[in-house]
């Protein structure tokens, strides 16, 4: 046990400073060290993570295979993805501590890559509902800590009662996964669903609805259609920060959770994971991209491309759920890996450009499409830089964003599935609608003349980061090696976890008293053992 | 390991860096792209010397490194019989187009010079990309600077020019994508093995017979819209009228190529079968195009869009001759495409050197210019005689060549381009005559009589090494046509091959139903 919460370090550090945070900010309230503060935990935390990313779990012996977390790369990569992310997040809201929750604010900031860190973690059902809740509950604070109008309040109302509602679908398809094997942990039901004579209950019965419903559960968190009517509103009504935390951090936690648990832990229900993503995908993206040709609004805008890029990533699940014949150079969880650092990159810095002219009062801020008019001429480099990240969101070469789209398309294609070479096809047309809106707005900077003063502080931590991602965008686009082999690393990893078998001599022994928690029906043996008993008496 | 092809690829990207990101005035950057834009010239006219015209069939000159995944898509740069005389070209237009931007932009040259070098990086790369995603990469690349370059410094309708030529061409080539991705797939299905080397994919993978049409529909999607092909060309007049002169230049002469290249490079080997069955389609369609372009250049009374139409019509011309399938047509389509790219190159830079001078563009305002400007119109005349086809120039050997090909595919089709060459010399020729012979009346004169002398240096420098290739290649075709011919030997044997094996022509699908000689036997 005791080496499960040395793993978990850096966020368990995060958890408990935050926590700390809380209480003092009652007697502290706005200053400012909060931003700093903010900084750093989550510079300890990467401290942390750094000593225990190379830590192995005791592998070989049958305790470690039914651990509540997963010491594979796939979890340490997602891991430092979720604090580089967080850092970002927190260098946005520099400018945020005179809120009268100042410190309340921050702490839930970090909280949220604690839930990330630990949803990428899991290995187990109930530790995998706990985490995506952390990410759930502090958002709801956040939502309605910065702004306080109508729009603001609508949109936190919303975002709570869809989540908590996704919520409960996801524990109810938790329950039936449970129900089916009779485990919560994800090596344990993946053991126990390849040898379907020690399951308590048909899996074609209870399997696609445990898959329905979980899908439905992480399908909010990512907001795939149907789930996703919230995220226009949503986005439209919070501050800009929040928008970009809101597009990044349930989104790769839902991606991260349906990877563990509808890729890995369910084999046999692979036909179902693929027909449902495939028409999720297929929804998802031609709605996502629709519904951002129509808005003005730049949040809004933003919410729908970050519903189709939900689709793409969809489109990358499904695949992964159908192996790919074996050498192929993507196979769906290594495309899903870049994909998320890619979208990482260019939804965070897209919405750093947006908040980036939003922190002087006295510049013009930009809320509709209009307002990035003329930036080409009034402010050249934050729009140059705009510009990469847009190029990248529509997924042109030499950007981060092509190799995504790329990989991800071509896991599609490599499953050698005709629906999934249909599904690639749509989603590259979607990618070609979805060039028309970013491009509208490379277009407005650049080809229209602007209007008013634009200023921006170029001594910002939020210019800063927008500097770093499209720096990253632009030369990890022009050289993509070390991210496809951190992603194709991280991809065997965890597929290499799940292969491996238990130990035999005590596999038997650890997987039934795992299996004998569960409160179904008795098997055949339990039942004969119970009819002897009766026999007795 | 070769470098040069690298350092000719590569240079420009770095120096358009450099251009960007250095506080250069207008003439320091400008100097920068001609510089370096040089430097790509002479390295690619090294190349084509040191080529060696046995081994065109292969790559040369190769330079690799793994780039992506786990060896799978390489940074492999190369040269064969079909690219080799698409670098040389790209090349030399860059440097006219700098040149014939040299006094016209203004406003923001930095930006304009770093986009024209990039726009090179990405043309060079496309020609010379061994690996099928690096294709790809570049094929989709070449749209950025070029959107930015007619959407800032183009006329006054850039803005939706830009825009309808990046979507237009996006969404015809994601399709192509998804194409290209499914070879990858049918290579695998046949020989169990992932790779991404073009020539190992694309001479080595046999499509099945019923997803071939399929695939060749893909493929065409993306390469029909840049040709383009007739119905595929509405972006195209408007994209060049809006363009300033040098995005025009590179547009009509290297970046329509990329259509044509891609139809050598993966259509024709790849699915020769479905060629093979698309042929009177195709055929149609390109006859539509050079008779439908032809027309409507003549009915055109701005000299720019004259041009374009023209080059809807040349390039319909290009796609007949490779489609036929046959060694002569694929040759002159290939060279057709240099041809091209060297006549209507001139005629849209002489195009741009006009306009600045007198600010119109109109063939009405024009006349007698022969008068003033000597040199411009014996420079344009040579052109245009290059342009319709005059022996001695290299029009002629293409088209000769095209008509060969396509007269043993399609009769037909062939007297009916013949007829797009005559009305090619007649709107070129009296374009001629309406605009440079005739009594002199200058436009709008006395406004702009400080520029209205003859060429200056960097436009005769633009024009002349135009001029000489024409002669050149006109002269001693002999000489180019060796360089690709075992290219295009490879090709076609494949394409006959298949025609006789597998092809699923009605006909030949008849004749196979038929018990064979050896059944009969048995």
């Amino acid at each position: 046990m005791v080496d499960l919460f040395l793993y978990l370090t850096p966020e368990l550090l995060i958890i408990l400073l935050a926590s700390a945070a809380y209480v003092v900010a009652a007697w502290l309230g706005p200053a400012r060290l909060w931003p700093w503060w903010a900084l750093v935990t989550l510079a300890c935390a990467a401290g942390a993570l750094a000593v225990v990313s190379g830590m192995e779990g005791p592998e070989d012996t049958a305790a470690a295979a039914v651990r509540a977390v997963s010491y594979d790369s796939f979890a340490v990569t997602l891991r430092w993805l979720a604090l580089a992310s967080g850092l970002a997040i927190v260098a946005m809201a520099w400018y945020r501590a005179e809120l009268a929750t100042a410190g309340e604010y921050y702490a839930s900031l970090v909280l949220l890559v604690a839930g990330l860190g630990l949803v990428a973690a899991a290995n187990d059902l109930v530790l995998l509902f706990a985490s995506l809740e952390l990410i759930s509950i502090p958002t709801y604070v956040l939502l309605y800590m910065e702004r306080r109008d109508l729009e603001a309040r609508e949109a936190a109302a919303k975002y709570f009662y869809l989540s908590v509602l996704a919520s409960a679908l996801f524990l109810f398809g938790a329950a039936l996964a449970y129900g089916v094997t009779g485990s919560t942990n994800f090596r344990a039901m993946h053991e126990l669903l390849l040898d379907p004579d020690r399951l308590s209950t048909s899996v074609p019965s209870l399997g696609p609805m445990a898959i329905g419903l979980l899908l439905a559960g992480v399908g909010f968190k990512m907001a795939a259609v149907p789930f996703h009517f919230y995220a226009g509103d949503v986005y439209q009504g919070t501050s800009n920060v929040m928008a970009a935390a809101l597009s990044w951090f349930p989104k790769a936690a839902g991606l991260v959770a349906a990877v563990r648990v509808l890729v890995f832990a369910l084999p046999g229900l692979e036909r179902e994971v693929a027909w449902l993503s495939w028409v999720i995908a297929v929804a998802t993206m031609t709605l996502g991209n629709t519904m951002a040709l129509l808005q003005t609004n730049v949040r809004r805008l933003m919410a729908f491309s970050g519903v189709a890029h939900a689709g793409y990533m969809l489109v990358g699940l499904g695949a992964a759920s159908l192996q790919a014949p074996p050498g192929a150079w993507f196979r769906g969880v290594d495309s899903l890996v870049l994909y998320l650092v890619s979208y990482a990159l260019m939804t965070i810095g897209f919405f750093a450009v947006v908040e980036l002219f939003g922190q002087n009062p006295g510049g013009r801020r930009i809320e509709s499409i209009d307002d990035f008019a003329g930036l080409g001429q009034q402010a050249p480099l934050p729009a140059a830089l705009a510009t990469v990240l847009l190029i990248s969101l529509i997924g042109l070469p030499f950007t981060l964003g092509f190799w995504g789209k790329l990989s991800v398309f071509y896991a599609a294609i490599a499953t050698r599935d005709a629906r999934y070479v249909v599904l690639a096809v749509i989603g590259l047309l979607n990618a070609a609608i979805g060039a028309f809106y970013y491009l509208r707005i490379i277009a407005y900077m650049y080809l229209r003349s602007g209007y008013g003063r634009v200023e921006y502080r170029a001594a910002s931590p939020t210019f800063a980061v927008v500097v770093i991602t499209a720096a990253l965008t632009l030369l990890l686009g022009i050289w993509p090696r070390p991210v496809a082999q951190l992603a194709y690393r991280s991809a065997t990893a965890v597929q290499g976890a799940f292969a491996r078998q238990i130990p035999e001599h005590t596999r038997r022994h650890d997987v039934r008293r795992q299996v004998s928690t569960r409160p179904f029906r008795p098997t055949a043996v339990q039942a004969a053992v119970g009819a002897g008993h009766a026999a007795e008496y | 390991m070769h470098w040069l092809l690298l350092i000719a690829v590569v240079q420009p990207a770095l120096a358009a860096i450099a251009v960007g990101l250095l506080p250069l005035s207008r003439g320091q950057s400008r100097a920068v792209a001609l510089g370096s834009s040089l430097v790509s010239l002479v390295l690619t006219v090294i190349l084509c010397l040191k080529f060696d015209p046995q081994a065109a069939a292969r790559a040369q000159f190769v330079w690799a490194v793994d780039w992506f995944g786990e060896g799978g898509v390489r940074f492999a740069l190369g040269v064969d019989g079909l690219s080799l005389w698409l670098l040389p070209l790209s090349t030399l237009l860059t440097v006219v187009a700098v040149l014939s931007s040299w006094e016209s932009i203004r406003d923001g040259a930095r930006g304009f010079y770093a986009l024209l070098l990039l726009l090179e990086t990405g043309m060079l790369g496309v020609f010379a990309a061994l690996d099928i995603v690096l294709f790809y990469v570049f094929f989709e690349f070449t749209l950025i600077p070029l959107f930015f370059i007619i959407g800032i410094w183009g006329g006054p309708e850039r803005r939706f020019a830009a825009v309808k030529f990046l979507i237009y061409t996006f969404a015809g080539s994601v399709l192509t994508a998804a194409g290209l991705l499914y070879v990858l797939v049918a290579h695998y299905n046949e020989h169990g093995t992932w790779t991404f080397d073009i020539a190992t994919l694309v001479y080595q993978t046999t499509i099945p017979t019923e997803a071939q049409m399929l695939l060749f529909l893909a493929l065409f999607a993306g390469f029909a819209i840049k040709v383009p092909v007739f119905p595929f060309h509405t972006w195209l007049p408007l994209a060049h009228v809006e363009a300033p002169t040098a995005g025009s230049v590179l547009l009509a002469g290297v970046l329509l190529k990329l259509g044509t290249y891609g139809f050598v490079r993966f259509s024709l080997p790849l699915v020769p079968g479905a060629c093979h069955e698309a042929f009177p389609w195709v055929a149609t369609l390109a006859v539509i195009g050079v008779l439908y372009g032809a027309l409507t250049a003549m009915a055109q009374e701005d000299i720019k869009r004259l041009v374009a139409y023209s080059s809807i019509s040349h390039m319909g011309f290009c796609v007949l001759g490779l489609f036929s399938l046959n060694h002569q047509g694929i040759a002159g389509g290939v060279l057709q495409m240099v041809n091209h790219g060297l006549a209507t190159g001139a005629l849209f830079a002489i195009v741009g050197m006009l306009y600045d001078r007198y600010h119109t563009r109109m063939i009405a305002d024009y006349s007698g210019m022969a008068r003033i400007m000597p040199r411009l119109a014996v420079l344009t005349m040579v052109v245009v005689l290059a342009s319709i086809g005059l022996p001695g120039l290299n029009g002629f050997v293409g088209e000769v060549l095209i008509l060969l090909g396509a007269f043993k595919a399609s009769w037909v089709a062939a007297m009916l381009a013949t007829a797009g060459i005559v009305l090619g010399a007649y709107y070129m020729l009296t374009l001629m005559q309406r605009a440079f012979f005739g009594e002199v009346r200058e436009p709008l004169a006395g406004e702009h009589a400080e520029s209205a002398g003859d060429l200056r240096w960097h436009e005769l420098a633009a024009l002349i090494p135009i001029v000489a290739a024409c002669f050149w290649i006109g002269l001693w075709p002999r000489f180019f046509v060796e360089r690709m011919a075992p290219a295009i030997d490879v090709i076609v044997n494949r394409s006959t091959q298949v025609s006789r094996n597998e092809s699923t022509s009605k006909v030949i699908r008849l004749v196979r139903r038929a018990p064979s000689p050896e059944a009969r036997g048995s």
